[in-house]
């Protein structure tokens, strides 16, 4: 698999697992691969986006997102035109379960071996699912490599965090693609 | 549209898409405040009867649910 992978691309996959690590969490996500995607200057990836969102911006939004439970900064905009303040409930509900409380808890597997977390982190489905769709990309755009482009393509095709906080910053899988083609 | 333009439409009539947003984040916050609810629960003790009970729901949704986590 890792044949196609450009020397960046490859990059990313171990920027994003590294981060992970950084982060004390057992799951590597899409989100950990955009993070570093963006964060990698060689990269060129938030050239290309002519730095319509950047690394620390994508951290902070998806720091929240994991504090909300996955909820992003416009879905809590959302609920805020409803009348619900989401900070408020966020906090209400921390006073009572405690903080983190609405995080996704870790892996049974991990609690049950009496361990907080497994020697390094691995990866999700998500994110194997994320590199396959990259791959289709490059293969799609007649592409000899995958390239940092592709993964972002493939990251706005995987429903998720990434995606929503890539579209929150007006980018569209549409535009990149269109792009790419005509690059070509 | 301009931001201006799109901007007084939403104030001027209720936007769908704002209020659509607003149900599925509403959808998605309330699925992470069940299983948090639940978590808490059997924390306490709680059989998945009584959470059911409390939910209103079979024990069995519940637990096929939130059994596995």
């Amino acid at each position: 698999m890792f044949e196609r992978f450009s020397q960046h691309a490859r990059e990313a996959v171990i920027g994003a697992v590294r981060r992970a690590d950084w982060d004390n969490e057992d799951r590597v996500t899409p989100e950990h691969l955009l993070i570093a995607l963006l964060a990698d200057s060689g990269a060129g990836l938030a050239r290309f986006l002519g730095d319509q969102v950047t690394a620390a911006e994508v951290s902070g939004e998806l720091e929240r997102m994991r504090r909300r439970g996955g909820l992003s900064d416009a879905d809590a905009a959302a609920l805020g035109e409803i009348g619900i303040d989401l900070g408020a409930v966020l906090d209400t509900v921390e006073r009572s379960l405690g903080p983190d409380a609405l995080v996704a808890p870790v892996s049974d597997r991990s609690r049950r071996r009496g361990i907080s977390r497994p020697g390094r982190p691995t990866i999700t489905p998500e994110f194997k699912h994320t590199l396959e769709l990259s791959l289709r990309e490059a293969v799609s755009l007649r592409e000899r490599e995958m390239r940092p482009e592709h993964l972002l393509l493939a990251l706005l095709r995987q429903p998720g965090p990434a995606c929503d906080v890539l579209t929150a910053h007006g980018v569209r899988y549409a535009d990149v693609r269109a792009r790419l083609s005509t690059a070509a | 549209m301009t931001e201006a333009t799109s901007l007084a439409a939403r104030a001027g009539d209720a936007d769908p898409s704002v209020g659509l947003r607003a149900v599925s984040a509403l959808r998605r916050l309330l699925e992470q405040l069940e299983a948090a609810q639940v978590r808490n629960a059997r924390v306490h003790g709680w059989s998945w009867q009584d959470i059911a009970d409390a939910l209103g729901v079979s024990r069995q949704a519940v637990h096929k649910k939130h059994g596995r986590r």
